[in-house]
């Protein structure tokens, strides 16, 4: 984490560049990233589980996780350098990270499927033949 | 083929960290990797969770359909 004592030696620059309170920025960013995962949520909901997905939708459900993963990224490092702010909301940066995760998970499930052939040989040796049936 | 319980605790694990306030989501992560970790482990696989993830992914969508459904009938008075 960035010193005080540094920053200062910067004077202007690090204020313009980082803000005053570069954890608090950061929350604010992070308070606002998560606002915009639950309405991509809420969307996704709407256009890929009660409908079918037409291509556009899987076209842009692409493009609009792909984007919330990569500032999720870009939080997460400026959190790892600055730290994240205790909150009221009990946030920490491990509930961003997992958050992260969770939507890597579903882009690839989406968008970058695994093999048939590769996911029956998995299913069927993790779980011994009983398969899932939905 | 018989419905395995340990699949659907992934599944219902991998949906509460979906919907979960956004300051349990480390907890319900946690909790999913456990199971990962358990699953994997009881059949001696080398894969890895995230692949293991990934073949259950097409189960899980229907999954969260199913519990979508029952939450749209719920909201619009019991359909």
């Amino acid at each position: 984490m960035q010193s005080a004592q540094s920053d200062r030696g910067w004077g202007p620059a690090a204020q313009v560049i980082l803000g005053p309170d570069p954890q608090l920025v950061l929350y604010g960013e992070a308070v606002v990233w998560f606002h915009k995962v639950e309405l991509f949520r809420h969307e996704e909901e709407q256009r890929m589980y009660r409908q079918t997905p037409a291509p556009e939708d899987l076209a842009l459900h692409k493009e609009l996780v792909l984007r919330l993963i990569e500032d999720g990224e870009h939080l997460g490092r400026l959190i790892d350098r600055h730290g994240f702010l205790s909150n009221a909301e009990g946030i920490t940066a491990n509930d961003l990270k997992s958050t992260v995760d969770n939507l890597r998970a579903d882009y690839r499930g989406w968008h970058e499927p695994m093999p048939a052939a590769e996911r029956d040989l998995i299913l069927r040796e993790v779980f011994d033949g009983t398969k899932p049936v939905h | 083929m018989a419905r395995n319980p340990f699949i659907e605790a992934i599944h219902q694990a991998r949906y509460d960290l979906e919907t979960c306030a956004r300051s349990e989501r480390g907890g319900r992560q946690r909790q999913l990797d456990e199971l990962l970790r358990q699953a994997l482990a009881r059949a001696s696989s080398k894969a890895t969770p995230n692949h293991l993830l990934d073949a259950l992914f097409d189960d899980y969508r229907e999954f969260k359909r199913g519990k979508k459904r029952q939450e749209w009938a719920r909201l619009s008075g019991g359909a």
